[in-house]
């Protein structure tokens, strides 16, 4: 078989998870949504960060009980082989869509604020010759390469958050909290919806994480440091900018030193900071998309994972330059059909498998018991 | 002839054959393709002839192999063993110390007092005649003649049915000499040379304990050249070492002169851009990872060696890291990754920004690139590139020629060339200024396979930041981490102990004096307790 996996350590699944989900958390931010009535993006999205990795811990709990190895073989014996690997395919194809919504948010951004003379497709032909090579090597590639940007981008990150510190103002966050409690919530699902396939990808990696113990601590060790780099960013850029403001803002975190800096080195120097940021977003993106033709392939029963990679590829590919070039409108209503009801389709196989599993253990008790 | 054939020719549409063609081979015309099919090494025939009991069929036998009739270098000489057994000494001239055949083999052979009744010769004359250290009965042919192929000396006795192998060997080398390559301040200045034997003691003199293991083996080539595995028994990796003996048990070449082929066979990735093993020519360094479990490989003729597994760090460390007190070797091995990193972007960072991106450049920074390239007829890129490869052509040059001039080159081509290249609007001073840091940077790295692989990768990063600016450079970037985050050195992902993290000495901070020379559980997994 190959799948590609490897062997990797703690702190690379702990990197690839914190970018993968930072990335998308940070990056694919839709504004007009997430900002509408007020900012309370430091509250409903570490919040989303963390019930997913709650549920995730649930999944891996009900992986422990029934002695399923992973992912798979959870939904393979608590669903069957059709409905298990629909389910697994399911998740695929969510995670290729969070790839897609990533780097759809990200290149536009990049192509308006850093090269806006440039064609969009030259800008998706350069990122996309970085992912696909990085998500070819394999997870070892990803993490790896994941783990040595790490540091980069996370010291531009606290660079970027310091250096507007002199303008953070606390009456930019008025109104608190901003919304009303079940608009919050409603958030709070969403993001717990983004974040959740990728949780349950990394449980699909027991392997190559090297057991299921480790599996549960990068778990929540990326959750934690998830959750504090999300709100820190969500905070900093709520006490630098009106929620009016963010409303109409494409990548709020490029332009947190704008105001502060109207001149300058630094002002120049900014441009730089969404090459790093981009540094961080490609092997965040491509485990996304090896995720894809991971779960595909162990949905489909497929033994090697280049084809799959292909796939994804050229979907990721085409999905980025119909957003931009033809299918506008086409797209906007995939993406809000997915935004809303994107979460129903992963949602239930995990309940379900939960419940199944948990019904076959007991069967299995009361037959044990029977029998003796 | 024939008819056809005849009018073929007389027409032109044929070749008539040469009688001789450099291109043809034993198994005919080479492939379309120049034959890119390696071709198959033909197995060693075995040779299971024995030592005869005659003097005169071993003579026979070894004026046939070792083709006297043409070959002067052989000496076949005959004498009477204590004035009644017919012996004869075959030895190669050169290779041998002639002094020590002279004196403790012949002389003492011919003045020596055999006893009335010997049952065995040979095994008398080996105990009570020749007075040599290292001297063996061997019955096949086949040892005795790597034997005195390698410069030992062989005497055949009449009536015995085995040859004393005597180790008279003493050709000329070069003595123990000054590292060239590795220079340190402060430490040991000596360096390997290209004896084996010289080497294994330069070894064997720096670490005095007994599991220290030197192994000594043919190395697969034809030229029959001899290979050494040195480790410590004691601590060394199992699984490692079983490696290690595997790939070199897997040689099988026409001939290996330098263990640089022997580095290109053994590893896997046959076209990677970094070196898979640590290559030195101090015995101290290749001394100090043998004592943390590492695997050096020696060859005979080289005066290198090859430590297994490397990595990234490993390659970027110098020997002289570890005589330095720690903040000093932190902040010299803190300054060489600075110095390759510098090397590595600013030629492709500036054309980024001087080409894409002029808005990231302050207006008087600006000013001084269109002040200083005003007159330069050529693009900024193609000025980039042009300049590098110029400086890719003076550090050639200043390798290959001899000391002195190399340094010359050096001087002439970094001042003269470049004021005369800016004089001659060909390049800028800015540029310029750009390559000669890059360069400096470059030599900061202190292994010279790594130094090319970055000063051409450097060249990409100028292309990819030309093509693409600031984005294709950081895809550029992406791609070469990515790349080395795939390349393992014997098993041992090449950028360890940073990703994957063990617990190894660090990358960059070197510990104190009293921990360094601990040994830590890290990538070589040496045997525990010990």
């Amino acid at each position: 078989m190959k799948m590609l996996e490897g062997r990797i350590g703690r702190q690379e699944s702990v990197c690839i998870l914190v970018q993968a989900m930072a990335s998308i958390c940070i990056f694919s931010l839709h504004t007009l949504i997430a900002y509408e009535k007020g900012n309370t993006t430091y509250i409903w999205m570490p919040t989303g960060i963390a019930l997913s990795v709650l549920a995730g811990l649930g999944v891996r709990w009900c992986m422990s009980r029934t002695g399923a190895h992973d992912l798979t073989a959870l939904y393979r014996g608590a669903l069957g082989r059709i409905l298990g690997g629909t389910s697994l395919l399911a998740v695929a194809a969510a995670l290729l869509w969070q790839c897609a919504s990533l780097f759809n948010h990200f290149l536009s951004d990049l192509h308006g604020y850093v090269f806006p003379t440039s064609r969009y497709g030259a800008i998706i032909f350069w990122v996309m010759l970085a992912v696909a090579y990085i998500a070819w090597g394999g997870l070892e590639r990803i993490a790896r390469t994941g783990k040595c940007v790490a540091p980069l981008v996370g010291f531009t990150l606290l660079i970027t958050l310091l250096l507007p510190i002199e303008g953070y103002r606390l009456y930019r966050l008025y109104p608190f909290p901003g919304d009303t409690a079940g608009g919050i919530l409603m958030l709070c699902l969403r993001c717990f919806v983004q974040m959740l396939p990728v949780i349950l990808l990394t449980l699909s990696f027991t392997d190559a994480l090297q057991g299921e113990k480790p599996v549960k601590s990068t778990i929540i060790l990326a959750g934690t440091i998830a959750f504090v780099l999300v709100m820190l960013v969500q905070l900093a850029l709520g006490l630098v900018f009106t929620a009016e403001q963010l409303t109409n803002m494409n990548m709020p975190l490029f332009r947190i030193n704008m105001n502060l800096l109207s001149n300058g080195y630094y002002l120049r120097q900014d441009k730089v900071s969404v090459f790093i940021w981009l540094m961080g977003a490609v092997p965040g993106g491509a485990y996304l998309l090896y995720g894809f033709a991971y779960l595909f392939c162990k949905a489909t029963g497929g033994r090697n994972i280049r084809p799959a990679l292909i796939t994804g590829t050229v979907l990721l590919s085409c999905i980025l330059l119909l957003r931009r070039e033809a299918l506008f409108k086409l797209f906007e209503g995939v993406q809000g059909w997915i935004s809303h009801y994107g979460g129903l389709t992963i949602l239930p196989p995990v309940a379900l498998s939960f419940v199944l599993q948990l019904c076959k253990e007991k069967r299995k008790g009361a037959v044990g018991r029977h029998d003796a | 002839m024939r008819f056809w054939d005849r009018l073929f020719d007389m027409l032109g549409f044929g070749n008539r054959p040469a009688p001789f063609e450099l291109l043809e081979t034993e198994t005919g015309m080479p492939h379309f393709f120049g034959d890119l099919r390696r071709a198959r090494q033909s197995a060693k025939k075995e040779d299971k002839r024995k030592v005869p009991d005659r003097i005169a069929a071993c003579e026979k036998l070894a004026r046939g192999d070792f083709r006297s009739d043409i070959n002067p270098d052989l000496i076949l000489r005959r004498f009477i063993l204590g004035g009644r057994v017919n012996a004869l000494c075959v030895y190669m001239t050169g290779m041998v110390n002639e002094r020590i055949v002279n004196d403790f083999v012949l002389h003492d052979a011919m003045h020596a007092v055999l006893p009335e009744k010997t049952p065995d010769m040979l095994a008398y004359a080996l105990e009570n005649i020749f007075a040599v250290g290292d001297a063996v009965a061997e019955a096949d042919w086949d040892k005795v003649r790597e034997s005195v192929l390698c410069g030992k000396c062989a005497v055949f006795l009449d009536g015995a049915a085995q040859a004393a192998v005597l180790d008279v060997r003493g050709y000329e080398h070069r003595g123990v000499d000054v590292a060239q390559n590795e220079k340190v301040v402060r430490g040991p200045q000596e360096g390997f040379s290209e004896n084996l034997r010289t080497n294994i003691t330069l070894l064997r003199r720096l670490i005095r304990t007994e599991d220290f293991v030197c192994q000594l083996r043919n190395a697969g080539a034809q030229n029959n050249i001899k290979t050494a595995i040195a480790y410590r028994e004691s601590i060394a990796n199992q699984t490692l070492l079983a490696e290690v003996k595997k790939r070199l048990a897997a040689i099988d070449t026409d001939a290996m002169l330098c263990i640089g082929t022997m580095e290109q066979i053994t590893e896997r990735r046959k076209i990677s851009l970094f070196p898979q093993v640590l290559s030195t020519e101090r015995p101290d360094r290749a001394a100090a990872y043998i004592m943390q479990g590492y695997i050096v490989v020696l060859l005979e003729g080289s005066p290198f060696v090859n430590i297994m597994p490397t990595t990234l760090f490993a390659l970027m460390s110098s020997a002289e890291d570890d005589y330095m007190r720690a903040p000093q070797g932190t902040l010299v091995r803190f300054v060489r990754f600075l110095g390759a990193f510098v090397s590595l972007i600013l030629p492709g960072y500036f054309i980024a920004l001087a080409l894409h991106h002029q808005g990231l450049l302050s207006s008087e920074a600006l000013n001084t690139i269109i002040y200083s390239r005003r007159m330069v007829y050529s693009s900024i890129g193609a000025e980039m590139v042009f300049l590098l490869l110029v400086f890719q052509l003076i550090r050639e040059a200043g390798l290959r020629v001899p000391g002195s001039i190399g340094q010359a080159i050096g001087i002439i081509g970094g001042l003269v060339l470049g004021q005369a290249a800016i004089a001659a609007n060909m390049a800028s001073a800015v540029l310029l200024t750009i390559v000669a840091l890059s360069g400096l940077g470059n030599f900061c790295i202190p292994d010279y396979q790594l130094q090319i692989s970055t000063s051409y990768l450097r060249l990409l990063f100028v292309i990819a930041a030309w093509l693409g600016g600031l984005l294709a450079l950081t895809v550029a970037l992406l791609i070469i981490i990515g790349y080395t985050a795939t390349v393992k050195s014997y098993g041992v992902p090449f950028l360890t102990p940073f990703s994957p993290k063990t617990f190894a000495k660090g990358p960059l901070i070197r510990r104190g004096v009293i921990k360094q020379h601990h040994r830590a559980t890290d990538y070589t997994n040496t045997v525990q307790g010990k």
